[in-house]
C-alpha cells in the first residue's frame, strides 16, 4: 500500500475469545488455537488501523515446529468472514494459526498498533488489486451474455417445476386417500425417489421438505407433523399455479420452491441496524448459520444466511451483541438479505422488546405472508424463565411461550438470568421458542 | 400449546388422513372456510393446511408462573482474564487444572461467571473431586441453579427438602448423591435410610452408598459399618472394615485389640512375637474377611485366609494400643518388625497409619518400610529400586505414609532420601503440593542430571518434571533449564500458565 498508516490511536472494539473461537472450523481447531495463542510463539504481533475503517488489520509471525515461521495475517474489515492468510501448509480454513493469532490480539497480549513487517503492506496491497478486479469482474458479468438463452432457460425450468409439483401434487393426494398409517413402514427410499424427482424438476428446497419427512415418521406423534406438512406442501403447490398472489406472497411462494431470490437493485438505506441473535444449525450435509438483525430505525427484519460445507464454518458477518451501521442489500423473496457496504460496529445495548402478544402478533403477519415460515425472531422484553413440567419464557403478565424441545433445559438461559426478568431474543418457530441470546442484568448480551 | 381449532378438530382431521380418504369421510371441522373441490383427498389436505396454519397463527399463549428468581450475589465474579481462562478450559483445553483454578478463585473470594454454570456443574456430575471446590465458588446463583435440576443435588448446602421419589426410583449416582446431600444436613436420617434400602441394595451400590459414609464418619456409625462389615460381598466388606479401622473410640476398635495382642505379643528373647491367627468368637465374623471366598466368590486356601485375617486385626487395630502393649515406641515396633522378617506385619502397621491418619506412625514408619523396599537410608539407596517400584510397586506405600506427613516434613523427608542416593528424587513420591524448599532442590537436581533421551535418568526427570507441573509453585517457571532438554521447557511452559493463572485470580 502506497500511503503510509494513520498515526492515529484507533480504538477498536476487540473481539471476546467467543467471536474467535466461533471461526474455528471445528472443534480440534480451536483447541489447537489456543495452544497457538501464547505470546511467546509470537515474535512479532499486532495490528494496524486502515484508513477510512474501524476494524484494523491483525497480522503476526509464529514460530511453528522446527525453524519455520509462518506469516499471518488477517483483515477484520473484510465484509462476511474476516479474509485471512497463513502461510503454512495447513489444510484447515482458517488454520489455527490464524485463529491462534486473534485469540491473542482478542486478549490484547499482542504488541500493539504498528505497521508491521513489510509483508503486511505487500499483501494488503494484493488483497486490494484483487478486490479491484472482483470488481471489475463483477460489473461485467451482471449482465447476461446472451438474454434470449437465459429467457429460454427460465421457460424450461418453469415447465420443469410445474411439472415436478403437479407429480408431487398427485403423490400427496394418493397418500391421503390411501391413509398414513402405513408410512413408518415404507423406509427412506420412498420420500428420497419423490424427493430426487423434485429435485431434477430444480425445486430443490421443497425436495428438502419431502427428504426430511422420511425421518420424522419414527418419531412420536408423527401423524400430526406430516399431515400438517402434507398439507403446507399442498398449499405450496395450489400457491405456484397462482399467478394472481399478493406480490410478498407470490414472492414467499417461488423462494419456498427453490427460485432465487433476486437481490434488490439497490441496497436499503444505510442504518443501524441491531444483532438480535444466532443460530446453527445442520441442512443437507451442510453447516448453515442464520443472523436476525432489526433496523434501528425502520424496525425492518432482516435475516442474513451463510453454509459451509462439514468441515468449515460459515461466515459471521456480524456478531451478537452488537449494531452494524450497514447498507444491506436485501433479496426480493423474503428477508433474506446480505452485507452490501459495512461502515461500523459497536457494542449494543438491549434491543426494544414487547409482550408476549406483541411477539404472536408479529408471528402471525409474517405467516399471512409466508405461511410456510419456519422461524421468525421476536424480543420479549422482561421475560421470566416459567416451568409447570416444561419450560417456558414468559412477559409479566404472565403468558407464557413452550421453550422449543431441542432448546430445553435450558440452564444457560436460566445461568444467566437467575430467574429475573431479562430481554430474550428468540426464534419463534411452529413448535415452540427458540432462545438466541439473553441480556444480563447488566446489559451484556449472552448467546444460548 | 392452546389452539384455536378445537384440538378434537385437528385429531379428526389426523385420525380420517391416517385411515385415508377412500375409506372415511373427509370431516368439515367448524370454523375453518369451506374448500371447493371434487376430490376428497385434496380436500382433507387443503384443511390440514388450513387447520395447521389457524393453529400457528392463532396460538393463545398459556399462562405459566414464573420461576422463584435467585436471591442476589455477595461474592465478585473472577475477572475478565480469569473467565476467559475459565472458558478455554471448559472448551477443553488445560481442563486439567480446573480443580487448582476452582481452588483459587474460592480461596480470592470469588464467584464463577454465571454463564459457566451449567457446564461446571454438568462436569462437577461426571467427576465428583471437583464438587467441593465448585460448591465454593459457584455462588447463590449456582446454588439456586442446582436446585432446578436433580442431578446437581451435589452442590445443595443446608436445608435442601429430600425428595423420596428421587432415592425411590433415580439412576445409582443420583440415589448417592441424595444421600449424600441428607448426611450433610440430617446424618441420623441418612443412616436410617441407608439401613432400610441395605437388604435390596447391589453389592457394587451398596459398597458405593457406603463410600458416601466417608464424609462425616463419627462414632453414631458404627452399627451400620459392623452390618456392612458382615456383608455377603468381600468388596463391601472391604470398604466397611476401611471405614470402621478410621472410627476412633470405637467398640470395633477395642474387640479388634483384643485379638490383636493374642496376635502379636512382646517376644521372649526377641522384640516380637507373633500368633497363629485364629478367628475370636466375636470379631470373627468382620475380620475373617475371606472365609466366603474372595472377591469373585471362589474359595480361599487356609493359608491365604490365615493371612488375611492377620492383617485385618493388624490393620483394624487402633494404633495407640500398641506401644504400651508391646512397651516399645512405634519406630522401634516398625524395626523390629522389619529386622525380624516380617514383612506383612510392617506393611499392616503401615497401611494402618495411612487409614487411621496418624503423621506419628507414618513418621516412624516410613524409614522402615522404605528399606523393606530397598531404600536404605544410611547406605545409599539404589535408584533402579525406586524406578522398579515406581508404579503401582508396594512403595506406592512409603508415599501413601509420606502424604500423611504434613507438607514440608514430606518433602524433607523425600529430599534427604535423595541427597543419600546421590538420584534425582522421584517425583511420584510426591503428588501434593511442594515446598519451595524443595522445589529449588528439584531444579537443582534436573539441572545436574543432564538426562539423554532413553536413559533411565531422563525417565526418572521426565516422571520428575510430570510431577513438577502439577506440585511446583507456579513462580519457579523462569528458574527452569530450559535450554537443557525439551521437556523442561514443556514443564516451564506449563508452571508459566498456571503463574498467570494464579495472577489473573488475584
Amino acid at each position: 500500500m502506497s500511503y503510509p498508516a494513520p498515526r492515529v490511536s484507533f480504538v477498536s472494539e476487540r473481539w471476546s475469545t467467543d467471536d474467535v473461537l466461533a471461526l474455528a472450523p471445528d472443534s480440534a481447531s480451536g483447541k489447537a488455537a489456543a495452544k497457538v495463542a501464547k505470546p511467546a510463539l509470537w515474535p512479532v504481533s499486532g495490528s494496524r488501523a486502515e484508513p477510512g475503517r474501524t476494524d484494523p488489520v491483525v497480522f503476526g509471525e509464529c514460530s511453528g515446529s522446527g525453524s519455520a515461521v509462518y506469516q499471518v495475517s488477517v483483515d477484520l474489515a473484510a465484509a462476511g468472514s474476516p479474509g485471512h492468510r497463513c502461510t503454512c501448509p495447513s489444510r484447515k480454513f482458517p488454520c489455527k494459526h490464524v485463529l491462534g493469532l486473534l485469540l491473542l490480539w482478542a486478549r490484547g497480549q499482542d504488541s500493539g498498533p504498528s505497521d508491521g513487517p513489510e509483508w503486511v503492506a505487500e499483501w494488503l496491497a494484493r488483497r486490494q488489486a484483487t478486490a479491484e478486479r472482483a470488481g471489475r469482474g463483477a460489473a461485467k458479468s451482471a449482465a447476461p451474455a446472451d438474454p434470449a438463452a437465459a429467457a429460454r432457460r427460465a421457460q424450461r425450468r418453469e415447465r420443469l417445476v410445474a411439472d415436478g409439483l403437479a407429480e408431487l401434487e398427485l403423490w400427496l393426494a394418493d397418500q391421503a386417500a390411501a391413509g398414513l398409517a402405513g408410512l413408518p413402514r415404507l423406509g427412506y427410499a420412498h420420500w428420497d425417489t419423490m424427493a430426487k424427482r423434485l429435485v431434477d424438476c430444480q425445486a430443490g428446497r421443497v425436495a428438502a421438505r419431502v427428504r426430511e419427512l422420511g425421518g420424522a415418521t419414527a418419531e412420536p406423534g408423527w401423524p400430526h407433523r406430516v399431515l400438517a406438512e402434507f398439507g403446507l406442501l399442498r398449499l405450496l403447490c395450489e400457491g405456484h399455479r397462482r399467478e394472481s398472489l399478493p406480490p410478498r406472497l407470490r414472492a414467499a411462494v417461488r423462494a419456498r420452491i427453490g427460485f432465487a431470490g433476486t437481490p434488490e437493485p439497490a441496497p436499503a438505506p444505510r442504518e443501524v441496524w441491531t444483532v438480535l441473535g444466532r443460530h446453527d444449525f445442520t441442512a443437507e450435509e451442510l453447516r448453515g448459520r442464520r443472523f436476525w438483525l432489526r433496523g434501528r430505525d425502520s424496525g425492518r427484519t432482516a435475516h442474513l444466511l451463510s453454509f459451509a460445507p462439514q468441515g468449515g464454518t460459515p461466515e459471521s458477518p456480524v456478531r451478537v451483541g452488537t449494531e452494524v451501521d450497514a447498507e444491506l442489500l436485501f433479496h426480493t423473496d423474503d428477508h433474506r438479505a446480505s452485507v452490501a457496504a459495512r461502515h461500523a460496529e459497536h457494542p449494543a445495548v438491549p434491543p426494544a422488546g414487547g409482550t408476549v402478544a406483541d411477539a404472536l402478533r408479529s408471528y402471525a403477519a409474517a405467516l399471512a405472508d409466508d405461511p410456510w415460515l419456519e422461524a421468525w425472531p421476536v424480543v420479549l422484553d422482561r421475560a421470566a424463565l416459567a416451568r409447570d413440567g416444561g419450560w417456558w419464557a414468559a412477559d409479566p403478565s404472565g403468558d407464557a411461550l413452550p421453550l422449543l424441545p431441542d432448546s430445553v433445559p435450558p440452564w444457560r438461559l436460566a445461568a444467566v438470568t437467575g430467574g429475573a426478568q431479562s430481554t430474550l431474543a428468540a426464534e419463534l418457530t411452529p413448535d415452540g421458542l427458540r432462545p438466541l441470546t439473553v441480556w444480563d442484568s447488566e446489559g451484556r448480551a449472552a448467546t444460548l | 400449546m392452546n389452539q384455536t381449532t378445537p384440538a378434537s378438530a385437528w385429531a379428526d382431521l389426523v385420525s380420517t388422513a391416517l385411515v385415508g380418504t377412500a375409506r372415511r369421510a373427509v370431516p368439515e371441522p367448524a370454523g375453518l372456510p369451506s374448500v371447493p373441490g371434487a376430490d376428497p383427498a385434496r380436500t382433507l389436505l387443503d384443511r390440514a393446511a388450513q387447520a395447521t396454519l389457524q393453529r400457528r397463527a392463532g396460538l393463545v399463549p398459556r399462562r405459566v408462573a414464573p420461576i422463584d428468581p435467585a436471591p442476589g450475589e455477595s461474592a465478585p465474579v473472577v475477572g475478565a482474564a480469569a473467565a476467559r481462562r475459565l472458558a478455554t478450559m471448559l472448551g477443553g483445553t488445560g481442563v486439567d487444572l480446573l480443580p487448582e483454578w476452582l481452588a483459587l478463585a474460592a480461596d480470592t473470594g470469588h464467584r464463577v461467571p454465571p454463564e459457566s454454570l451449567p457446564d461446571l456443574l454438568a462436569r462437577a456430575e461426571r467427576h465428583a473431586e471437583l464438587r467441593a471446590p465448585l460448591a465454593r465458588v459457584a455462588g447463590v446463583r449456582g446454588a439456586w441453579l442446582a436446585r432446578l435440576n436433580p442431578d446437581w443435588a451435589f452442590l445443595r448446602t443446608g436445608s435442601a427438602p429430600f425428595d423420596a421419589a428421587r432415592w425411590d426410583h433415580g439412576t445409582a449416582a443420583q440415589r448417592r448423591a441424595h444421600l449424600a446431600v441428607l448426611r450433610a444436613h440430617d446424618p441420623a436420617a441418612a443412616r436410617e435410610l441407608l439401613d432400610a434400602a441395605w437388604p435390596t441394595e447391589r453389592a457394587g451400590q451398596r459398597r458405593r452408598l457406603l463410600e458416601v459414609m466417608t464424609d462425616g464418619l463419627s462414632a453414631d456409625d458404627e452399627p451400620l459399618l459392623a452390618r456392612a462389615a458382615g456383608d455377603r460381598s468381600a468388596n463391601v466388606r472391604a470398604e466397611a472394615l476401611g471405614l470402621l479401622a478410621r472410627l476412633p473410640g470405637s467398640r470395633h476398635g477395642a474387640a479388634v485389640a483384643e485379638q490383636a495382642r493374642l496376635l502379636v505379643r512382646p517376644g521372649d528373647g526377641a522384640p516380637l512375637d507373633v500368633g497363629r491367627p485364629e478367628p475370636a468368637p466375636e470379631t470373627a465374623p468382620l475380620l475373617d474377611i475371606t472365609a466366603g471366598g474372595d472377591s469373585s466368590g471362589s474359595p480361599v486356601s487356609a493359608d491365604r485366609r490365615r493371612r488375611d485375617l492377620y492383617w485385618a486385626v493388624v490393620v483394624q487395630t487402633p494404633l495407640p494400643v500398641w506401644p504400651g502393649h508391646l512397651g516399645l515406641d512405634p519406630g522401634a515396633i516398625g524395626e523390629a518388625a522389619r529386622t525380624a522378617g516380617m514383612g506383612d506385619l510392617l506393611d499392616a502397621l503401615a497401611v494402618a497409619a495411612v487409614l487411621q491418619r496418624d503423621p506419628v506412625w507414618a513418621r516412624a514408619l516410613i524409614g522402615p518400610v522404605a528399606r523393606r523396599h530397598g531404600f536404605d537410608e544410611d547406605n545409599g539407596i539404589d535408584p533402579r529400586a525406586l524406578l522398579r517400584n515406581g508404579r503401582g510397586g508396594s512403595t506406592d506405600l512409603a508415599a501413601a505414609l509420606l502424604n500423611v506427613l504434613p507438607e514440608g516434613e514430606r518433602c524433607a523427608a523425600v529430599q534427604r532420601w535423595a541427597l543419600a542416593a546421590g538420584a534425582v528424587p522421584p517425583g511420584w513420591l510426591l503428588r501434593r503440593p511442594w515446598t519451595d524448599e524443595f522445589s529449588v532442590f528439584v531444579v537443582d537436581a534436573l539441572r545436574g542430571a543432564r538426562p539423554r533421551n532413553g536413559t533411565t535418568a531422563w525417565y526418572t526427570a521426565t516422571l520428575l518434571c510430570d510431577a513438577a507441573a502439577r506440585f511446583m509453585p507456579p513462580e519457579f517457571h523462569d528458574r527452569l533449564p530450559c535450554d537443557e532438554g525439551e521437556h523442561f521447557a514443556v514443564l516451564a511452559d506449563r508452571l508459566r500458565l498456571r503463574s498467570t493463572m494464579h495472577k489473573e485470580l488475584l
